[in-house]
């Protein structure tokens, strides 16, 4: 397989992924979601630049050496993709500099087992909310949504929409807090 | 991480940089802050990461599996068809519908939408109780053929007992009604049918309470909202704005100058009661009631097939004999034959057009308070109906055309248009449609959980119109409850009118629960509907704001307390009536009713925008300020309302041999059902006699006013907010 992939580009191109690629793939989606989001803030702009940067992942698979860090080697994709997107974007509004971006993405690349435990705490805060915000929380991240027009479909002034999307998410971060502090309190 | 300093300015920073809000300012210190110090990055990652996190678990963008998920069920009494996989051809079609259609949508993540949140609502555990009880999986009702009447009603009632049983959870203050069908393993669940969203009321005990228990009824549920979200109502209405208000409501335009004069001086007690059920009777609230539906039905300006005359022909005399609102709806879906005759065509007429997807959705919306249009493309997630659920309904459509019908003009000799028939063809099976993934699939007509035979020889909509209306239908009588509650307090019970479900919990829960009931139970008796609505406490109350429920505003996104009159703008039909009641403008010169009413569609139509959309929306460009109106009102019409000429009811007033306070007191009467008060007729005889003086009438002097000045007045009183809106 190494043979085939040093031998011929357009070659490699044509070999089907195998089993673990996939699984590998699968299972890194998420996470590589939330490492483009560190970049960019907008989740469905994440979105896209997610499946650019799948697209760039899937016809590189033979490249990847099985054994190394995958999550590694895509992140480097997304990196790019994720400068390509700033490119694209640059008459628009850019909140960050490059250099902001490299220091908050290694970091995120570092600590990425962290936010797994995260992920668990979220699933039980995320119950522990009153329905009401919970409702609010759903519909503010519905597919597609950004946010913008979720003030005029519930008939509330923006602002006092977005203070309650603050609110919430100031609740389930402490929620998140408390929780991982207890696990490792635990564990010890 | 354990600064509390630095997270309290970090909050703020990231709240505004999650919804795009930040300004340059902001972003360069949320940089520093976070390029300088350890802890103010991990606290970055951390809430991106859980922005990020609610975002794919709601959305579900992530797993690849759920691409298998979106089965739809065979259907067993029906031709089986084998589906079709994954034409090359539909997936090139479903790809460039994606390209330009939304911006965000995705190759795997499109599929998954309804799947994410399955993963979303199992993984959090907080649905599973609630939603695991429900006890109507309708799925377990036995498909049925409905040709034969016996084996529908025994269906029917077998579903009305599954139905009867609902699921009421209470959240603290506010309750919600947890519909029994919603799905917990929609996974195998999908096609959850059309009306299984929407809350079941509960249908014992099954006595009927009397009109007064009603009215009472509804007092205590609505008191009881006022101590739970501590407010006190403001004051009753007095007279004038109450029978202004129930006027407007009941019979779509201000009460006269008569009118107002002998409410006003009657005083017996229980008038209120006497006055809603006069204006019942009144045949101008069967038109007002034919209006508004009318509206509702095909839209303010339908397409040229829809015969508008005939169709409120059959709602006048639908609303004056007050014909239950099941059969009502029953003969509007299952309406066959000319245009002209049957008016109850019209409403399907009107909604025929792009493959007759608009009937679906404007079906669903109107008569079931369910929001399918969404579902023609992709499951709902929220609502949590398939996208199976809109194809199924829309099957029932599948036989139905309309053919226009011509006749030879003899002196032309060109073919015209007489009438169009709407038909039901004899064509049997499946319709097709695609998934977001570009699969085609095949839909049955089904509704509530009743499968119909798709033979040829069945009649679909006829079929569609039973299952939809006989017997206790909670979700029809629901959404019908919601909006004419909306009617007249200017706010339903859910925020949106016309979408009803677990997903958008009631203000009132119980007592859209209770009305619901009672209106089965009256046989779907529309007056008697409105009567308890007009007699009870809330409508009584003053439009004011008082001292204790200033929070009572649904415009601030507060659920609605009816702790006062929610104040509302006149209709564009309201406003032109009422302005023609102040002034009989359209008396001057004697016109005809026909003439009047051509005048009074040719002035109604300059508000209206039609979208060309699959749900036939239109927009009404009328804001209801007077300004607006009468900047647009034609222009003959605002000058007749102005002459002093014969017949128009400023002459009459100026003629009169009354002194000048009266003839003021009656212009303000005949505009605001109201007299003016001490220093208000101040205010207005001097400015009456400052206007003629200035404008040099002839029969002016400092001490009597000439016609002009009443001219100005009466135009001054017609500009003002307080005629334009309800209160």
């Amino acid at each position: 397989m190494n043979d085939a992939a040093s031998d011929s580009r357009d070659e490699a191109k044509s070999v089907a992924p195998g089993t673990e690629f996939v699984q590998l793939f699968t299972h890194h989606q998420r996470r590589l979601f939330l490492y483009i989001l560190s970049q960019v803030s907008s989740p469905i702009d994440a979105e896209e630049i997610l499946q650019e940067a799948n697209v760039v992942i899937w016809s590189k698979s033979a490249q990847f050496r099985e054994g190394t860090n995958f999550l590694a080697w895509v992140t480097q994709i997304a990196n790019f993709e994720v400068m390509k997107y700033r490119a694209r974007r640059k008459r628009n509004k850019l909140y960050f500099s490059d250099e902001f971006l490299e220091t908050v993405s290694k970091e995120a690349l570092e600590r990425s087992d962290e936010f797994e435990q995260r992920r668990v705490a979220l699933v039980e805060c995320l119950a522990k909310l009153r329905p009401k915000d919970r409702d609010l929380i759903q519909q503010r991240y519905a597919p597609g949504e950004r946010g913008k027009r979720l003030a005029a479909e519930l008939g509330r002034p923006a602002n006092s929409v977005y203070q309650t999307l603050g609110r919430i998410r100031r609740v389930l971060m402490e929620c998140i807090q408390r929780r991982v502090a207890e696990e490792s309190a635990n564990a010890k | 991480m354990s600064n509390p300093a630095l997270i309290a300015e970090l909050t703020p920073l990231l709240e505004a940089l999650c919804e795009d809000r930040m300004t340059p300012l902001d972003a360069a210190r949320l940089e520093r802050l976070v390029l300088d110090s350890t802890d103010a990055r991990w606290f970055y990652l951390s809430y991106l990461d859980l922005h990020g996190s609610l975002y794919w678990d709601a959305a579900g963008v992530g797993s690849a599996t759920a691409l298998s998920t979106d089965e739809i069920p065979v259907h067993i009494d029906a031709p089986k068809v084998d589906e079709p996989v994954l034409a090359p051809a539909s997936t090139m079609t479903a790809r460039s519908r994606r390209l330009a259609g939304r911006g965000a949508a995705l190759t795997v993540a499109a599929a998954c939408l309804c799947v994410g949140v399955i993963v979303w609502f199992a993984a959090s555990g907080h649905n599973q109780d609630q939603l695991a009880v429900g006890p109507a999986r309708l799925r377990g009702v036995d498909s049925l053929n409905v040709r034969s009447p016996e084996g529908f009603n025994a269906s029917l009632t077998e579903t009305r007992e599954t139905l009867n049983t609902p699921v009421v959870r209470h959240h603290g203050p506010a309750v919600v009604i947890a519909v029994p069908p919603v799905m917990t393993d929609v996974v195998d669940d999908t096609a959850t049918a059309v009306a299984a969203t929407v809350p079941a009321p509960p249908m014992s005990p099954r006595e009927e309470l009397d009109s007064h228990q009603v009215v009472s009824a509804i007092n205590t549920e609505v008191r009881r909202g006022w101590e739970l979200s501590e407010v006190a109502p403001s004051g009753v209405a007095d007279d004038s704005e109450w029978l202004r208000r129930v006027s407007l409501d009941l019979i779509g335009r201000i009460p006269t100058l008569n009118e107002a004069e002998s409410f006003l001086t009657n005083h017996r007690p229980g008038k209120r009661e006497e006055l809603v059920d006069r204006l019942l009777d009144d045949g101008a609230y069967a038109r007002n009631f034919t209006t508004i539906w009318t509206n509702l039905l095909v839209g303010r300006k339908s397409e040229p097939r829809v015969d508008r005359a005939a169709l409120q022909k059959f709602l006048r005399m639908a609303f004056a004999a007050n014909r239950p609102w099941n059969q009502i709806v029953y003969d509007l879906v299952s309406a066959e034959g000319s245009s002209s005759e049957n008016g109850a065509t019209n409403f399907l007429i009107a909604h025929l057009n792009n493959d007759a997807l608009p009937a679906t959705a404007v079906t669903a919306r109107i008569f079931l308070g369910q929001q399918l249009q969404c579902n023609q493309c992709h499951s709902n997630p929220f609502t949590k109906t398939q996208q199976t659920a809109f194809w199924e309904l829309h099957s029932f459509f599948s036989q139905t055309a309309s053919v226009p019908r011509h006749t030879r003009d003899p002196r032309t000799g060109k073919d015209r248009v007489t009438h169009t028939d709407l038909v039901t063809r004899d064509a049997g099976g499946p319709i097709y449609f695609e998934t977001q993934t570009g699969l085609m699939r095949v839909a049955y007509p089904r509704f509530n959980g009743h499968d119909v035979d798709a033979g040829p020889e069945t009649n679909r909509r006829a079929a569609l119109a039973r299952l939809m209306t006989e017997g206790d239908q909670p979700q029809l009588a629901a959404t019908f409850v919601n909006r004419v509650w909306s009617h007249f307090f200017g706010e339903g019970f859910t925020p949106t009118v016309d979408d009803i479900g677990p997903h958008s919990p009631a203000s009132h829960p119980e007592l859209l629960a209770l009305l619901t009931r009672q209106f089965v139970r009256s046989g779907y008796d529309t007056k008697q509907l409105v009567r308890w609505i007009c007699n009870s406490e809330p409508y009584q109350l003053s439009s004011r704001f008082g001292d204790k429920n200033q929070t009572d505003d649904p415009t601030e996104g507060q659920p609605p307390q009816f702790s006062h009159m929610y104040v509302k703008a006149m209709t564009a039909e309201q406003m032109y009536d009422s302005f023609v009641v102040a002034t009989k403008a359209n008396c001057a010169g004697g016109v005809d009713w026909t003439q009047a009413e051509a005048q009074r569609q040719q002035w109604l139509s300059q508000f209206v925008i039609n979208y060309e959309t699959d749900e036939n929306d239109e927009t009404m460009q009328f804001g209801g300020t007077m300004g607006q109106a009468l900047s647009l009102m034609n222009g003959s019409l605002v000058e007749k309302a102005l002459e002093i000429s014969l017949g128009t009811f400023l002459d009459e007033v100026v003629r009169k041999k009354t002194d000048e306070k009266e003839k003021i007191r009656q212009l303000c009467l005949a505009v605001l059902s109201r007299q003016p008060s001490p220093s208000e007729l101040a205010a207005m005889r001097k400015l009456v006699r400052d206007d003629s003086a200035s404008r040099g009438s002839k029969n002016a002097s400092k001490h009597a006013a000439g016609a002009e000045g009443y001219q100005d007045l009466f135009w001054a009183l017609l500009n003002s907010n307080e005629f334009a809106l309800v209160h």
